[in-house]
């Protein structure tokens, strides 16, 4: 009971947390105002937190706080668009070679094996820089700078493989499953069944993969930033890191601006897990 | 068979990347060829010609440039490093080597043990003071950014109360006198500690769940019926039992322990692949970048190679 | 540590512990004799010098320097053209030595195209023993391994690709010093790391202290933290292209239109928060290092004023017409420049910022992309062969030599280091006086002449000159100079402070 109660307090407490999150990354300028740039700065440059900045000021004496909160949108929003992406690569691609069978079901494995084995993060890193630079158009797409949008493709494309395989082993399933018999005999069609009988059935499994699918995005995107790879102009979580690293901070004991964005970081991840009561999922792979 | 199978899937897999390597590193803008001289005086369009057949740039793509990559990998060969002018890759590469062995190491074997063991005995008494503090340490750590909780570690150990330097290895000379070696273990304690506990928190995590799943099985009640001590059914019956998924990801968890790495050796500008991998990101060295990208793909698709092996080992069911 | 091929700035100041030019060079930029050679004589003509060395001069072997290895070090350097290999210093000697050879085991003899001077302080003197065997062919892979003896204070013992390396005393040094027994030198690509092995005395000195350490570091007792003269110039760059390669508007390579946006350029509020002081709003490309090079044209220089340059865009027919906010080209366009900045420079980003807010004040709006040097470098490639494609760039230039940022905006530099694309033929003969010219006086002069030009029909905007940050131990060590140059990273050789400094007892 007590265990119940516990865990029904904690997810509480996550949600509580998401929805701030989402606040923040909503309406962030009505909460902090405008995202602050070295112009618009209004600190004196690396001073600790006090009455007038809450959570100290960066290098340039920009407003941690604001930065912390205008970055939610951004490492939000790029999490939410890689894993959509990741997800819906994944589902596709899961659900049409475990419909298929046979060689399909066989080769379209062995590619999301290639993908399993090499790490997303690495992969990543290598793509990102090439991509960014290719991606070389103006202007904002979906409310990111294309430096951004490149690193959602990266982390989308190389980190669906997982759930493809989920998704596909639970399609084989049930595809044999008599529901699916009777409707090939009926007549309708591979479309109709994978969209009317097949697909309705792997919600539930989607929707838990895919918080964990967010959570690993969050993560990339920290790492991509971290090195060097996050866009100046709309930071994330990583990128304020990286900044504060470039800036020496954790050297020079500026706590304030250390632990603020990872802190964020962490409150995300742990929230999210919660929810989805899971720690890092055993994907058990077979050994077919 | 099985054996044969998986090697000979793992060596299509390396020729794979090779491959994808080649044209990934290709493809990217920019001239190699500038990077090349730098901004030295008096360049000339002749000069860049020169330079571009010097370095093969100008061959076609394929399959002349791919055909003599592939050769040359085959001869361990990995071409010039563009940062640093005449110095081969291995040669840049080969220095750097030791010190990611050693912290990735040494942090690995830490985590593994300690989360191992917390693991068992949280997922062996549920809800008890061990499992809930465990566990909950344990998913904090393995959520946060492993950088992150080393710059944490910086900031009190290093900035606060001065316990620890803050660099790595950079500033140490391979002597081999005791006192130095104590200054080299004393340098890695910090980063040592940041991946050791991110990781540990990871191992604590798998392993509870394991030893939650195993325990649920009819032969462990069966044992504790049989009035067997709480703590021998743990270890005899529990635990082997356990290995068997937790092998599975530990291998699949390489890539997640490099990444820790590569952004550990950052923060603690400690000499070793993963620093190499971010400076050659920014200098935009493909040749260095291409073959860490080969490097660290190869060490995760052995590393899985073992996990199947092991895992053909500890349980003979697999092994048709 | 090979000279002939190296790029980064720090190993040729390495490079100029061990070994030596012919002339050294004080902070003035005069040239002395604090190298190999005593003495240096023009003959009437300007196109002969007769150099004399230094008595009983040895390399740290102990074995004799003379004439000989004079002679090959400069002709392997003449060679090098026409034996297809570029190495950094052939271009200084190419189509300017005629001839070079050795009158006695001291004297050396050097003829020129044309009278100058510039030369005899830029090419080390290499050891024939070691050298002479290498060829054109294997120069540039060449490795140089360590022990390198050379002619300097000291030789290198021991060295770890971008870790370490290890100086040690030459006892065959000519004197005066040095007096440390041994230098090391050791890479922190955390600069974190090398603020906190200072303070812990791990370390004597260190340089590119980060920006907001210096004053804390300052603060502590036995360290010195201070800001330095450096060599470097950061601007703004135009693409001035007009056929292939263009920019977005054809504004951009109307000098009027250039001029006028550099009124909305203010760099002391550059200075003030992206430097945090420690910096000098720029004129030009010459720095004030540079001493008597460095020309004062603090009469034309434009103060900021956003109304000012709004006039200047109208007087040039610039101006809104179509009243949404933004100035049109002459072809009726909005002008909307994109600019381009490197990824590694981790300050430009707060300069776009401050550029973007001044310009779209004037009607002008920026869109900043951040790109590796790699592509940026193919941006800034002959623009005939598929270079340019970018309107505006923040980047720097730094050399120790004056002559050098000059040289960029050569015709004959497109598609080398003429990034803009610009081309004058005035400016162009200016320069071919430059080389010409044999006193300092008279460089100084040509200097200011170019520099003027450049300010007011130039393809850049100097932004400023950021100072650089070392600080040092004085517990320990004696003898820290009191000049604007750095102990390290001077960029004059033979380095007057290496021989001066000594452990205190």
């Amino acid at each position: 009971m007590i265990c119940l109660m516990e865990l029904g307090l904690g997810r509480i407490i996550a949600a509580l947390v998401l929805g701030a999150v989402i606040v923040a990354a909503l309406v962030p300028t009505a909460l902090v105002g405008p995202l602050e740039n070295i112009v618009t700065a209004t600190g004196a440059p690396m001073s600790p937190p006090s009455a007038a900045h809450w959570l100290g000021t960066d290098e340039v004496g920009r407003d941690v706080l604001n930065l912390t909160v205008h970055s939610a949108r951004i490492t939000m929003l790029v999490a939410l668009f890689a894993s959509s992406l990741s997800m819906a690569l994944g589902t596709a691609f899961g659900v049409i070679a475990g419909y298929a069978r046979g060689t399909t079901d066989a080769l379209m494995m062995r590619v999301a094996d290639f993908f399993l084995v090499l790490p997303a993060f690495v992969l990543a890193l290598v793509l990102a820089p090439l991509a960014i630079e290719m991606g070389g158009a103006q202007g904002t797409i979906m409310g990111l700078r294309p430096t951004l949008m490149v690193t959602v493709i990266v982390i989308g494309i190389t980190s669906w493989a997982g759930t493809a395989r989920i998704v596909r082993s639970q399609t084989l399933s049930l595809r044999s499953r008599p529901f699916v018999d009777r409707a090939r005999v009926i007549g309708a069609s591979h479309g109709r069944i994978i969209c009317r009988h097949i697909l309705p059935n792997l919600i539930s499994l989607i929707v838990a993969n895919t918080i964990l699918t967010i959570v690993a995005a969050i993560w990339i995107e920290t790492a991509l930033s971290f090195v060097g790879l996050g866009d100046p102009f709309q930071p994330s979580w990583g990128t304020m890191l990286f900044y504060a690293q470039q800036a020496g901070s954790a050297g020079a004991g500026a706590w304030w601006y250390v632990v603020t964005p990872g802190f964020a970081i962490v409150l995300v991840v742990v929230s999210l897990y919660s929810l989805s009561h899971a720690g890092p999922v055993a994907r058990r792979r077979k050994t077919t | 068979m099985f054996l044969l199978r998986k090697l000979a899937s793992a060596i299509l897999t390396i020729f794979v990347i090779s491959a994808l390597g080649f044209f990934i590193f290709r493809a990217m803008p920019g001239d190699p060829e500038r990077m090349l001289i730098g901004a030295a005086q008096g360049i000339t369009p002749e000069l860049l010609a020169q330079i571009r057949a010097r370095w093969g740039l100008d061959a076609p793509l394929f399959p002349d440039q791919f055909l003599s990559y592939i050769l040359s990998l085959a001869r361990g060969d990995f071409g010039y490093s563009f940062k640093f002018r005449g110095e081969t890759v291995l040669g840049v590469i080969g220095p750097r080597m030791m010190p990611t062995l050693l912290f990735v190491g040494t942090a690995q074997v830490i985590a593994m043990v300690v989360g191992l063991w917390i693991g068992s005995r949280a997922g062996w008494r549920q809800g008890s003071i061990l499992d809930r503090f465990g566990s909950s340490l344990a998913l904090a750590a393995y959520g946060m950014p492993t950088f992150w909780l080393g710059m944490l570690l910086l900031i009190v150990f290093a900035a606060w109360l001065s316990w620890f330097p803050v660099t790595g290895l950079a500033n140490i000379e391979q002597t081999n006198n005791f006192q130095q070696w104590l200054g080299i273990a004393w340098r890695s304690v910090l980063p040592i500690a940041t991946l050791a506990i991110a990781q540990t928190g990871q191992y604590v995590l798998l392993m509870r769940a394991a030893v939650v799943e195993v325990s649920k099985e009819d032969f462990v009640t069966t044992a504790r019926a049989k009035g067997i001590g709480s703590n021998a059914v743990l270890r005899r019956h529990v635990t082997p039992n356990a290995r068997l998924p937790i092998v599975t990801l530990i291998s699949l968890n390489v890539g997640f322990i490099l990444a820790g790495a590569i952004t550990v050796e950052t923060v603690f500008s400690w000499p070793g692949l993963g620093l190499l991998t971010v400076e050659a990101m920014r200098a935009r060295d493909y040749p260095v970048m291409q073959a860490l990208f080969l490097i660290f793909a190869v060490s995760i698709v052995l590393a899985n190679l073992v996990a199947d092996l092991l895992y053909a080992r500890l349980d003979p069911r697999v092994s048709r | 540590m090979n000279p002939h091929i190296y790029q980064f700035a720090i190993a040729g100041e390495i490079m100029g512990t061990f070994y030596e030019a012919l002339v050294g060079k004080d902070l003035n930029g005069k040239p002395t004799n604090t190298a190999l050679a005593e003495s240096w004589v023009a003959s009437d003509d300007g196109l002969t010098w007769t150099v004399k060395l230094k008595p009983q001069l040895k390399w740290a072997d102990g074995s004799r320097l003379t004439a000989a290895d004079v002679v090959a070090s400069w002709k392997f350097l003449m060679g090098s053209k026409a034996a297809g290999v570029a190495l950094n210093s052939t271009a200084i000697v190419d189509g300017v030595v005629k001839s070079i050879s050795a009158i006695d085991d001291n004297t050396i003899q050097i003829a020129t195209a044309y009278p100058t001077q510039s030369i005899l302080n830029r090419i080390a003197i290499l050891p024939q023993k070691v050298w002479g065997n290498i060829g054109y062919d294997k120069v540039t892979d060449f490795q140089n391994p360590a022990p390198i003896v050379g002619s300097g204070p000291f030789t290198l013992t021991n060295w770890t690709r971008g870790q370490s390396v290890t100086l040690e005393r030459n006892p065959y040094y000519r004197g005066p010093g040095p007096f440390l027994k041994e230098v090391r030198l050791l890479h922190f690509s955390n600069p974190d790391a090398a603020v906190q092995a200072l303070r812990s005395g791990e370390i004597d000195y260190m340089t590119d202290v980060p920006i907001n350490q210096v004053k804390a570091l300052g603060e502590v007792p036995n360290i010195v933290a201070k800001p330095f003269q450096s060599y470097r110039t950061v601007y703004l760059g135009f693409n001035t292209s007009t056929g292939k390669g263009a920019g977005s508007t054809p504004a951009l390579a109307d000098p009027a239109f250039r001029d006028a946006l550099s009124y909305a350029v203010d760099k002391q509020a550059l200075v003030a928060r992206v430097l945090q002081g420690y910096g000098t709003p720029a004129t030009s490309m010459l720095v004030p290092a540079y001493g008597a090079l460095y020309p004062d044209i603090s009469d034309i220089v434009h103060p900021f004023d956003l109304a000012l340059a709004k006039k200047k865009l109208a007087a040039a027919g610039y101006v809104d017409s179509n009243g949404n906010g933004l100035i049109e080209d002459k072809q009726g366009h909005d002008i909307h420049l994109r600019l381009y900045i490197p990824d590694v420079e981790t300050t430009y980003p707060a300069i776009a910022q401050f550029l973007t807010a001044w310009f779209r004040q004037v009607g002008v709006e920026i869109t900043t992309t951040v790109v590796s040097e790699a592509s940026l470098l193919s941006n800034v490639a002959d623009p005939a062969k598929g270079g340019g494609n970018y309107d505006m760039l923040i980047w720097f230039w730094e050399a120790a030599e004056p002559t050098f940022p000059l040289s960029v905006f050569q015709t004959s530099q497109i598609g080398g280091l003429n990034w803009s694309f610009w081309s004058d033929p005035k400016y162009d003969r200016m320069y071919e006086d430059l080389r010409r010219t044999l006193s300092v006086e008279k460089s100084a002069e040509i200097a200011e002449k170019m520099v003027r030009k450049l300010y007011t029909e130039g393809p850049y905007i100097a932004l400023y000159y950021p100072a650089t940050l070392h600080a040092y131990r004085t517990d320990r060590i004696s003898g820290w100079p009191d000049s604007p140059v750095p102990p390290l990273m001077t960029g004059i050789f033979p380095n007057p402070t290496v021989t001066k400094l000594k452990v205190k007892q």
